[in-house]
């Protein structure tokens, strides 16, 4: 297109050079900052409407006729700038960066706005921070970014998608993730995998984003309205730009697991496991496995887990603009292998975004992504034989992982179902398979295409007044399988089997947009949005499932006639939401400012009566610095903005599950006749989860804004959160319980970030960003004020919600070994392994225990207790109370540096991995074990009781919390430290190219914490609770960054 | 410039229009309550989900069953489950998640059957007397239902003559308003069971077109089967009598000539459950094959024969029931013999009998025996010539009414093992559970289940009413 249009312009005065008297001028543009060539600039002469564009050199030729007096250059993203030609030939500029313009241009819901007009509490974080790093999806490359948003990445499973909470966890069983908005259109997110982690939003490449908006306050997301409790992240992509560039962005990393746990080798396994069955009366069971060379075996099962690995990622891209076109089009290609063996990531993405002015007042646009995702991974459960980790601390050390007499080649016992147990004269505990078997042998994948897309129709109705409609779509084809070997591991029961599920998931989403905007003399500053949105979406599955397998070839897809047992489930589920909503902002000479939205939603998930409901939010500003008598103060001259904020918002959360309000019958079979089945009590005054937002802020900005600092207060008030209220079970009401809005809590937190540039411009730049929030979270109301009780956590009116609850450990009684606990009532109770029954503990003297065959008597007292539920206490606050990052990038020269930190704490952790790997079955155990208590004279650390064979339930209290386990969470990581370096741009330009940028990098490559687990960003089941979580990774990258 | 607000014009109508269709969205996952009866399919269907539900593994799907047999003197229960060997050790707490989830089924059902019952004759389409058969086929469900509830959870008859607690009636759907009934007593708990039979037993059908159907689903042979059994544990032997000769009456049930019967749906089945390979009561903790299996044919191997039930079979040499076994090893890591009456522990396709002819007869001549001071010919003409000869057994001769119900008696036991009947046999024959322990005396506490704590917890109308003991 570009070309086209050289070319006419070139006729154009071949055409007209015959009628005036012409000369030609050249000259070349470059940017002010950095000194760069600067590509697609526009030189035009001035009052008339010839012109050209710069090339990719910044070079330009101009012929002008002699009447021509001044040449006008501008560039979007740059302040335009008119020279005269007087009698020069050539001209050259420096043209100054708009950063106003360009960076200061803030994604709202519905629109854009300029980020000193904007009222509500948006984080903004560029594309460019979130790229060049290994993340296998942008949002876990948010953790850190941003003050109130915490990002946790439970494992360093590829597939894993992060816990985003925004502003702390604001339901108890609804969902708590924040809506997430892609090019005006709302997504689906989470973990959408059957059977391996599969990240939806891991569909969206990172290096097609242009900027990541989070929406937190109540100004900001009242627009959302029903979906907006729990703040909202606008992901907007990358559309094209005026010249033309060419980008290839590539790298390859190194990537381990950054810790391992520390378990027993060998010879400590023996002489563990043998003490256990000794204490219990049993006879030794453990034995050397000579290895056939004269020694004897002596096994790391976490090299059969854990592996070194490698990844890549190339992605291009393209883009240009004309002032009637403009493009962006990219492919992106990841291929990442995991450092937990059998986890993998491949994703192909393919992009296209294209903007065309059709006339004076119509624009089109379509944005499109196509993400193909192919993930696999193990089996992760941490209560799973095969679970990875579970098995894998577990393996005996004292036998191989192959055996050359297996038919399969692995140490597998003679029954097959269990570890080969090599000299031992036992098996291992549970019929624990050989986990490098079914890691080797078992499948567990996923395959995802993603169809994100959108077309648009702007029209320019009248100065002012813009009319915009588009059509927008999301879906997503999920096909999972599972295949598990019938030679041993989870198919040896059924002889193989294999599922296989199709998940087609479609959204459209239909949005028109009325848009006003209007200067009255300057002062007056109106802007007026008008919108309807109505949305629908279509989820469904169906899925087979095949055991008793003929032949072990066929494990890639089911396959006809290589199995006997067939069973096939589906279901469907559709939704729809209309909305609409409007917003005014108004603002007096720059100075005083107003917004208030109202939204306008109804659901199909609710019942009739409570459908619809209408969201208001309003905000406040005031900029002081606008004020004349600030403006005339010589003193505050340095300051350069100073704002206050406020705002107030009501909006929903109706993440609340499909039909909740709706009793409802279910397919029940009877023999082969399908019936139905009463399975759910309709509730119908059932509505969302309503919540009331309430910031107040603070933003200056001295010196020019070279630093800048943002202070803000908020509360959230959520209230008629949906819990199950129990009912009699002699209802017959299906689950015995009714969903009811009963429950609510109070999320409240402060949030501070600096943003400065220390070193501004010379040779060496500084650039330095602090971002801090603190959080604290409160139960206010419960069914009846009755607690929510879970294996390990608590929720209670008046406590953080899920906070660790369980018993108290007093440590060993070193008389006998065994362990002491506090009762609810401050006293000590022994827990007697030998006959699993709780003693009083007295410590003048620790050894006396009741003889239930004698009567009682003053010899002998009867000082049996007990420890139950009731003497369980709360043990820590399960999330954290701060947390934040701290970036710095450093500029020397051609060199950059970027350090980012990234902290957290105030939080507790139950440490389920560590009780698990205390376990007195014939498994291994972590070192930790061999601090148990012997005997009186080698009474061990104090903290470990004796050992005793299958006893371990009662010693360690497993599927309880225990102080004993509870352990702080508090971390400062190093996220991310790159160095780059880019080649001049004396070299750089004499070919055409634009920027080559090298770099190396490391993720992860270090945490300072207490916690004695593997990461304290672990987190499986439930809040707070890390058990046989799989570890993160460290990765080592190095990386290209080619322009053209 | 006119085209440009015929465009924008026309689009802001179509935008603004509203699209109402889009909101009326139904569950396609489920049926709306709505939807449930208003058509004659979707009844149908509505009452094929309370079968259903009787197929679970906490009503007809075994486990209660296997209580029933382990903590009589049938089973020896080896498995590990602690909660299910409380039972077997008689020191069951209130807190005992089986016993929780049997009473909460139990209730599914009878809350599934009340809907049926309810609402069956607002449905258009269908006729008055699919309406009345409907109607009687839930409520041969919901008699079933109370009547193994107060089985379980309520002191036998011959403990008080039935003015004892038993369980609380609901009678009516759930329409939203939370309640909370009382127990009521074990007379008004049998009379309530014996009221939804007889209402019954006019609307439902002698048979149906399918055989599946005939034995799967209620006729009128078994409602009267049921009250057979029920007047029998009442000890009203002459209603008892009546009941089975009208079940004998329907003129398609016949003992079968061998023991091959078991889930072939033929004459010798009244009613019972049927399970299939992709719809059966279990669940991965148990079911009929899993727990009447040895580990090696893919059972758990938790419930195997009692020595006492094998002194039983060999006291007589050449019990052909006696042959129904496989040997195997048990969860406890000891060889055990096992029945064979539960074969399909890979799909568990085994259906549940709930009533056999055999057991009518059984009824009948017990009924008739306890009628007769001397010993009645018709009762022993069944012991001999049905029951005895089809086990390969020489007549017996019983010379008095106290030897013809005994040895009665023990063909029932013979006959029904691992059918579920071996605690209620015991108990209403004044007999403790288990020779030589106290708890399982006749009457004692933890030979009934409690009420399970949630329920107390939740139902103000049951503070007080726990079962003594717990």
């Amino acid at each position: 297109m570009k070309k086209l249009l050289q070319s006419l312009f070139i006729l154009l005065f071949v055409a007209s050079s015959a009628m005036a008297q012409e000369r030609t001028i050249t000259g070349t543009v470059t940017g002010k900052g950095d000194g760069l060539p600067l590509p697609g600039v526009s030189v035009k002469i001035k009052g008339t409407s010839s012109g050209t564009t710069t090339g990719a050199d910044g070079k330009f030729t101009i012929r002008v006729a002699s009447s021509a007096s001044t040449i006008e250059f501008s560039s979007i993203g740059y302040v335009s700038q008119s020279i005269a030609i007087g009698g020069r030939n050539s001209i050259s500029v420096s043209l100054v960066s708009d950063a106003q313009s360009l960076t200061d241009v803030v994604v709202v819901g519905y629109g854009t706005a300029s980020k000193k007009d904007v009222i509500g509490s948006v984080a903004k974080v560029t594309g460019e921070s979130l790229q060049n790093i290994p993340a296998p999806s942008f949002d876990r490359a948010l953790a850190g970014k941003a003050t109130g948003v915490q990002v946790i990445t439970p494992s360093g499973l590829l597939g894993q998608a992060p816990q985003v909470r925004i502003r702390g966890i604001n339901s108890i069983t609804s969902g708590a993730s924040p809506l997430y908005v892609v090019d005006g259109i709302p997504v689906i997110s989470g973990d959408v995998g059957g059977f391996t982690s599969v990240n939806a939003l891991a569909d969206i490449n990172s290096n097609d984003i242009e900027s990541i908006e989070i929406l937190k306050d109540g100004a900001a997301t009242a627009i959302y309205g029903s979906r907006a409790a729990n703040g909202v992240v606008l992901i907007t992509t990358k559309r094209g730009k005026s010249g033309t560039q060419f980008n290839y962005d590539g790298w390859t990393a190194i990537a381990n697991i950054s810790s391992r746990f520390d378990l027993l080798n060998a010879d400590e396994f023996v002489t563990i496991a043998n003490e256990r069955f000794t204490n219990a009366g049993q006879t030794p069971q453990a034995k050397p496995t000579p290895d056939g060379s004269g020694g004897f075996v002596d096994t790391d099962w976490q090299d059969a887990v854990f592996q070194q690995s490698v990844q890549q990622s190339h992605s291009v891209s393209a883009s240009g603009g004309t002032d009637k076109t403009k493009y962006f089009m990219s492919l992106g290609f990841t291929d990442q292998k995991g450092a937990i063996v059998s986890n993998s990531l491949r994703k192909y993405s393919f992009r296209a975004n294209l903007d065309q002015k059709i006339t004076n007042f119509l624009t089109f646009g379509i944005t499109s992504g196509v993400t193909y995702q192919k993930n696999l991974g193990p089996l992760a459960g941490s209560n799973n034989l095969s679970g990875n980790i579970f098995a894998a601390t577990r393996m005996l050390p004292n036998v191989p992982i192959y055996s050359t007499t297996d038919i399969t080649g692995y140490n597998i016992s003679a029954d097959r179902r269990s570890l080969g147990p090599g000299a031992n004269l036992s098996p291992i505990s549970d019929n624990i398979p050989n986990i490098r078997f079914v890691l080797d042998n078992n499948v567990r994948q996923s395959q995802t295409i993603r169809l994100i897309g959108s077309t648009y129709l702007e029209a320019k109705i009248m100065d002012g007044l813009k009319f915009k409609t588009q059509l927008g779509i999301d879906g997503s084809y999920i096909e999972d399988f599972v295949y598990t070997d019938p030679r041993h591991g989870d198919g040896f029961s059924s002889n193989g089997s294999m599922s296989q599920a199709y998940s087609p998931f479609f959204r459209w989403n239909w949005q028109n947009i009325l848009s006003y905007t209007k200067s009255i003399n300057g002062e007056h500053n109106i802007d007026v949005t008008l919108v309807s949105e109505l949305q629908k979406q279509r989820s469904s599955f169906f899925q087979a499932n095949v055991s008793n397998l003929l032949n072990i070839y066929f494990n890639q897809n089911i396959t006809s006639g290589t199995f006997i047992t067939p069973t096939i489930s589906g279901g469907l589920t559709l939704n729809g939401i209309e909305s609409y909503l409007g917003r005014l902002n108004y603002n007096y000479k720059n100075k005083y400012y107003i917004t208030g939205s109202i939204r306008r939603d109804a659901l199909s998930s609710l019942p009739m009566g409570n459908r619809v409901g209408y969201f208001p939010g309003v905000g406040i500003q005031y900029r002081i610095n606008q004020e004349e008598f600030f403006k005339n103060a010589e003193g505050l001259s340095f300051i350069s903005d100073l704002r206050l904020k406020a705002s107030f918002a009501e909006v929903g959360n109706t993440d609340i599950g499909s039909f909740p309000y709706f009793g409802t019958y279910g397919a029940a079979l009877y023999g082969n006749q399908g019936g139905i089945g009463f399975n759910n009590t309709g509730n119908p005054l059932l509505k969302w989860e309503s919540q009331k937002k309430y910031d107040v802020g603070l933003d200056v900005g001295v010196l020019s804004n070279r630093v800048n600092l943002s202070v803000s207060y908020w509360k959230q008030d959520t209230k008629d959160l949906i819990l199950a209220a129990p009912t009699a079970p002699v209802l017959g009401v299906p689950g015995n319980s009714i969903s009811r809005n009963v429950g609510s809590m109070t999320n409240k937190g402060w949030e501070f970030s600096v943003n400065a540039d220390v070193l501004p411009a010379g040779k060496v730049k500084w650039n330095t960003t602090l971002n801090f929030s603190v959080q604290s979270n409160k139960v206010t109301g419960l069914v009846d004020g009755n607690d929510i009780v879970g294996d390990y956590n608590l929720t209670r009116v008046g406590e953080s919600i899920r906070t660790l609850y369980g018993y108290q450990y007093a440590g060993v009684n070193a008389a006998n070994g065994n362990p002491l606990y506090v009762k609810a009532d401050g006293s000590l109770v022994q827990g007697r392994i030998s006959n699993t029954t709780y003693y009083k503990y007295d410590p003048a003297n620790p050894n006396y225990f009741f003889n239930a065959a004698q009567p009682v008597s003053a010899t002998n007292p009867d000082n049996r207790s007990s420890l139950t539920a009731n003497d369980k206490v709360i043990l820590g606050n399960s999330l954290p109370k701060w947390f934040g990052g701290f970036n710095n990038t450093v500029t020397y020269g051609d060199f950059d540096l970027n350090v980012f930190l990234r902290f957290q704490g105030g939080n507790y952790i139950m440490n389920r991995t560590r009780q698990d790997l205390l376990s007195n079955n014939f498994v291994n155990n972590s070192v930790e074990v061999l601090g148990r208590w012997q005997s009186v004279e080698n009474p061990g650390d104090g903290q470990m009781p004796r050992l005793w064979a299958a006893r371990g339930a009662f010693i360690n209290l497993d599927n309880n919390a225990v102080s004993r386990f509870v352990e702080k969470g508090d971390f400062l990581r190093m996220d991310n430290l790159a160095l780059g370096y880019s080649l001049p741009s004396s070299i750089l330009s004499k070919g055409s190219i634009r920027k080559v940028r090298v770099y190396a990098s490391a993720q992860n490559l270090f945490v300072i914490t207490g916690y004695k687990g593997l990461d304290p960003e672990t987190n499986t089941s439930g809040a707070g609770v890390d058990f046989n979580g799989n570890p993160q990774l460290r990765t080592f990258t190095f990386g290209l960054n080619l322009g053209f | 410039m006119k085209l440009k607000y015929y465009i924008i014009s026309s689009a802001l109508v179509l935008s603004f229009s509203s699209c109402k269709k889009e909101l009326e969205k139904l569950p396609q996952q489920d049926i709306a309550e709505e939807v449930a009866f208003n058509s004659p399919s979707t009844a149908l269907g509505a009452l094929r989900g309370v079968y259903s539900t009787a197929q679970t593994f906490d009503f007809y799907g075994s486990l209660p069953q296997v209580i029933g047999d382990y903590m009589g003197n049938n089973v020896d229960f080896v498995g590990t489950f602690p909660t299910l060997q409380e039972l077997n050790n008689f020191s069951t707490v209130s807190t005992n998640v089986n016993v929780a989830t049997m009473w909460q089924v139990h209730y599914q059902v009878i809350t599934r059957a009340n809907n049926v019952i309810a609402k069956i004759n607002i449905v258009d389409g269908l006729s008055a007397g699919e309406k009345a058969q409907y109607a009687a086929e839930a409520k041969f469900l919901r008699a079933l239902a109370y009547f193994q509830l107060a089985n379980f959870f309520a002191q036998p008859f011959q403990v008080s003559s039935g003015s004892n607690l038993a369980v609380p009636l609901v009678l009516e759907p759930f329409d939203g308003t939370v309640k909370y009934p009382s127990r009521s007593t074990l007379n008004q708990v049998h009379a309530q069971v014996i009221q939804d039979l007889n209402e019954a037993i006019p609307a439902l059908p002698q048979s149906y077109t399918d055989a599946a159907e005939t034995r799967g689903r209620a006729t009128k042979g078994a409602a009267y089967a049921l009250l057979s059994r029920l007047y029998l544990y009442r000890e009203e032997w002459a209603k008892a009598e009546s009941a089975a000769r009208s079940t004998l009456a329907q003129g398609i049930y016949d003992t079968a000539p061998n023991y091959a019967f078991y889930s072939g749906n033929t004459s010798e089945d009244v009613f019972t459950i049927q399970n299939s390979a992709i719809d059966n009561g279990r669940t991965g903790s148990g079911g009929w094959a899993s727990y009447y299996n040895p580990a090696a044919l893919g059972g758990r191997g938790d419930a195997p024969f009692s020595e006492d039930l094998i002194n039983a079979y060999t006291s007589e040499a050449g019990d052909k029931r006696y042959d129904l076994k496989i040997s195997g090893t048990a969860a406890d890591g000891l060889p055990h013999l096992f029945t064979s009456k539960f074969p399909d522990a890979v799909n568990n396709s085994d259906n549940s009998p709930v009533i056999r002819t055999t057991e009518v007869y059984l009824n009948l001549a017990e009924a008739l025996a306890h009628q007769s001071t001397t010993p009645s010919v018709e009762a022993v003409t069944i012991l001999n010539d049905r029951i005895r000869s089809r086990a390969g057994l020489l007549p017996k001769t019983v010379t008095t009414q106290q030897a013809l119900i005994d040895a009665l008696l023990i063909e029932r036991r013979k006959e029904l093992a691992f059918e579920g009947h071996s605690r209620m046999d015991l108990l209403r024959n004044r007999q403790a559970l288990r020779t030589g322990n106290a708890a399982a005396a006749f009457g004692g506490t933890k030979t009934i289940l409690p009420i399970p704590q949630r329920e107390i917890d939740n139902n103000p109308g049951l503070q007080g009413q726990q079962n003594s003991g717990y």
